[in-house]
C-alpha cells in the first residue's frame, strides 16, 4: 500500500509482513519529505497495471510518476494549479491520467508522450475538486467542480462534456441526455428550451468526492451541502437520474478537500456498502443502494481526528485502511464470525477489533 | 389518487404537535400579549420541515425523499427550498392554494388574475421549487406587473440569480425565524458542555425554566417540534444512556 502525507511524505508499505500480535506493517521504502513533492499530497495511485509505478497529486502544483523499485520520479508534468485530486484508467489501453485542479478546466495528461493531451472545459466555478474515470467505458470519466456540478465527459468528442447531473431530475425529465453507446447526443447540451438550464446543479456546494460503481452505471458524488447522490446513468430515457436515495443527517462535509469514496468489493447476495469518512471523524458505513447507514467506526466516542484517506482490499474478507489528520493509519477489518459487518446499536460507538495504528509522520522512517 | 401518504400523515402529525396550549397564568404575557401571540400562531403557514419528516422516520431517509418526490408529482404537497441553509420545507397542497386563494381579499395585488395565473402555472409543474421568467412569462406573467406583485405578496422570493425565482409562501421568514432560533438554542445548550452532550430531561428543565423566552421569542412552540428538527436536520443525535436519552452535537455547523 502507498500512503502520501500532508507533509509531503510518501510511504509504501508490506502489506504481507503483519507479524505477531502488535500488527505493524512494514515500511519497505518511500519518498522523504520535501524530496518528493513540495507541498502536500493530495492523491495517490498505484500504476493500474502493476505495481511497478505509482503515480502521486500534489498541492505544489504538480504530478509525478515514479519507479516503485528504484524510487526515482520518472516524469513531472507541471499542471501549474494546486491538484485537488487525480485518476487513471484501470482499463483502458490509453494512459491517460485526468487531474482536477484548482483551475476551471479538467487535464488530461498522457503518460506515453508526457505531455498534456486535452483540456476538458466546461465547468464554470473556479475548480474542479474530484475526477474519476469510469470502470467500463475507457474514454467516459466524470467530474466534479466548484460550481456544485457533476459532469461526464467523452474525451472522443471534440465537444466533450456529455451532460451535468441535475439533482431535480428524478424520472428522467430535464436537460441534456446521455447515450453511453451512442457517440451522437439525444439532445444538444447547449440548447435547451428549459429556461433555467445554466442553473443546473447536482449539488448545492461544491462536488468533492465521486465513485463510479462496478458496472458503470451508477454514480455515487458528494459535496459540501453534506449530501451523498447515487446518480442512475441507464434511465429508460437515457438520462442522468437522480435515484433519491437519501444517506440521512449525519453525513458531514464542510472541507473542499477531494473525499476518498471507499465502495465494498461487490458480493453475490450482499449488499454493497459505500465507506464515507465523515469530517467529525467517525466513517460511515452505508448500504450504497438504500442510505441505510449499517455502522459507524470510530476509534472512541470523541474524536475530531478527521478521516482524509480511504482505501480497501480483499474480497471475501474486507479489510479498510483509513488516514487519518493526525498522521495515524488505521486497519478496520469484519469482525470475523461474519462475513460483513452487521448492525449495531449506533448508540454505543465501539471499535471494530484488530485496530492497527501505526504513526508515519515521523517515527519509524529514521532507518532509510 | 390516493389523499392520504405517510408523508401527509407526516405533515399533519407536526403540525399537531407544533404548539404548546397557551396556560391562564405562567405565562408572564398580560392579556394584549397573548392575544398578538395567538395572531402570529395563525399567521404562520402550516409549513413542516423536511427534517420533521426524517425525524418521524428515521430508519428509512430513502423512503421519505422518494415518497416525498412522489407526492409531489402527485400534486398532494408543495416542496420549498427558500433558504439553503435554513432547510427544505413542504406544506399540503390544499393549504398552499388555500392561502393563494385568500390572497384576492388583500389590496396588495394590483390584478387578481395573476393569482389564477400562478395557481394553474404551479399545478402544471407541482414538483418544482424554482421558476424562470421564461416559465412566468409562459403562463403570461410579466415581469412588470405579475412577477412584482407574486414579489410583493411572498409567493416568489429571488433566488440571488438573475431571472429565477423561488416558490415560497407569505410569513415563511417569520417561520424560518422561529425554527432557526429554536436550533440555535438547542445547539448553543449543547455546546456549552464539554463533550457537547447532554441528558434529554436537563435540556428540557432549561427550557421549561426559560419562560419568557419560550412565550415571547418562540412564541410557546413545543420542545418536541424543535428537537425533531435537530434530529431531523442532523445537528443533535440521540444516544441511550442508563439516566435516560442523551442529545450530542454532531458537528454540523452553520
Amino acid at each position: 500500500m502507498i500512503s502520501g502525507g500532508s507533509d509531503s511524505r510518501i510511504s509504501i508499505w508490506d502489506l504481507n509482513s503483519r507479524e505477531g500480535l502488535r500488527h505493524r506493517y512494514e515500511i519497505i521504502g518511500g519518498i522523504p519529505p520535501k524530496k518528493g513533492h513540495k507541498y502536500g499530497i493530495s492523491g495517490i495511485s498505484w500504476w493500474p497495471f502493476d505495481n511497478g509505478m505509482f503515480i502521486s497529486g500534489s498541492f505544489d502544483e504538480t504530478i509525478k510518476v515514479w519507479d516503485t523499485e528504484a524510487l526515482e520520479e520518472v516524469y513531472k508534468f507541471e499542471i501549474g494549479a494546486r491538484v485537488n485530486a487525480h485518476d487513471i484508467s484501470s482499463i483502458a489501453e490509453h494512459c491517460l491520467v485526468a487531474c482536477a485542479a484548482d483551475y476551471p478546466a479538467v487535464r488530461l495528461i498522457d503518460l506515453r508522450s508526457s505531455g498534456a493531451a486535452q483540456m476538458l472545459s466546461s465547468h464554470e466555478g473556479m475548480t474542479v475538486n474530484s475526477i474519476k474515470w469510469s470502470p467500463t467505458h475507457p474514454f467516459m470519466l466524470a467530474s466534479g467542480g466548484s460550481d456544485g456540478t457533476v459532469r461526464l465527459w467523452d474525451i472522443r468528442r471534440s465537444d466533450a462534456c456529455l451532460t451535468v447531473l441535475n439533482l431535480e431530475n428524478t424520472i428522467g425529465k430535464g436537460v441534456g441526455a446521455v447515450n453511453l453507446d451512442s457517440s451522437l447526443r439525444a439532445e444538444s447540451f447547449s440548447s435547451s428550451s428549459t429556461p433555467a438550464f445554466g442553473q443546473v446543479k447536482s449539488h448545492r456546494g461544491v462536488v468533492n468526492g465521486l465513485v463510479w460503481l462496478d458496472n458503470g452505471k451508477k454514480l455515487v458524488s458528494t459535496g459540501t451541502d453534506e449530501m451523498i447522490r447515487v446518480w442512475d446513468l441507464t434511465a429508460p430515457f437515457t438520462r442522468d437520474t437522480n435515484t433519491l436515495v437519501n444517506f440521512g443527517p449525519l453525513v458531514r462535509n464542510r472541507y473542499l478537500q477531494c473525499i476518498n469514496l471507499v465502495l465494498s468489493p461487490v458480493r453475490d447476495c450482499v449488499p454493497q456498502l459505500l465507506f464515507f469518512p465523515s469530517d467529525t471523524g467517525d466513517i460511515l458505513v452505508f448500504q450504497v443502494l438504500t442510505g441505510i447507514l449499517i455502522r459507524r467506526l470510530a476509534i472512541s466516542l470523541n474524536t475530531r481526528k478527521r478521516t482524509c484517506g480511504l482505501v480497501c482490499r480483499g474480497s471475501e474478507y474486507v479489510e479498510l485502511f483509513s488516514g487519518n489528520s493526525d498522521g495515524d493509519i488505521i486497519l478496520w477489518e469484519a469482525e470475523k464470525s461474519a462475513p460483513m459487518p452487521h448492525e449495531r446499536n449506533s448508540a454505543t460507538n465501539q471499535p471494530t477489533k484488530n485496530i492497527l495504528t501505526e504513526i508515519y509522520k515521523g517515527l519509524e522512517l529514521e532507518n532509510y | 389518487m390516493a389523499e392520504l401518504s405517510d408523508i401527509t400523515i407526516g405533515i399533519k402529525t407536526v403540525l399537531s404537535r407544533m404548539w404548546d396550549a397557551v396556560p391562564d397564568t405562567g405565562t408572564r404575557l398580560n392579556r394584549d400579549g397573548i392575544a398578538e401571540l395567538l395572531r402570529f400562531r395563525k399567521s404562520i403557514p402550516p409549513i413542516v420541515m423536511i427534517s420533521h419528516l426524517h425525524a418521524l422516520f428515521p430508519s428509512d431517509p430513502t423512503f421519505i425523499e422518494r415518497e416525498l418526490q412522489h407526492v409531489a408529482e402527485e400534486g398532494l404537497v408543495r416542496k420549498m427550498v427558500v433558504n439553503q441553509n435554513a432547510g427544505d420545507m413542504v406544506i399540503e397542497s390544499k393549504d398552499y392554494f388555500r392561502i393563494l386563494h385568500d390572497m384576492r381579499q388583500s389590496d396588495k395585488v394590483s390584478n387578481i388574475e395573476t393569482l389564477d395565473k400562478f395557481e394553474d402555472l404551479l399545478k402544471s409543474k407541482p414538483a418544482v421549487t424554482r421558476l424562470a421568467k421564461e416559465d412566468l412569462a409562459e403562463a403570461s406573467i410579466t415581469e412588470e406587473e405579475g412577477i412584482r406583485d407574486l414579489l410583493n405578496i411572498g409567493f416568489l422570493v429571488l433566488s440571488g440569480i438573475p431571472g429565477v425565482y423561488l416558490i415560497s409562501i407569505p410569513n415563511v421568514g417569520s417561520f424560518l425565524k422561529l425554527a432557526f432560533r429554536t436550533r440555535k438554542w438547542v445547539v448553543n445548550m449543547l455546546g456549552k458542555t464539554k463533550w457537547k452532550e447532554m441528558l434529554e430531561k436537563v435540556v428540557h428543565e432549561r427550557w421549561d425554566a426559560n419562560v419568557k423566552t419560550h412565550w415571547r421569542e418562540f412564541r410557546g412552540i413545543t420542545f418536541e417540534w424543535v428537537m425533531m428538527e435537530v434530529k431531523g436536520g442532523g445537528w443533535c443525535e440521540p444516544f441511550g444512556t442508563p439516566g435516560g436519552r442523551g442529545w450530542k452535537l454532531t458537528g454540523k455547523k452553520e
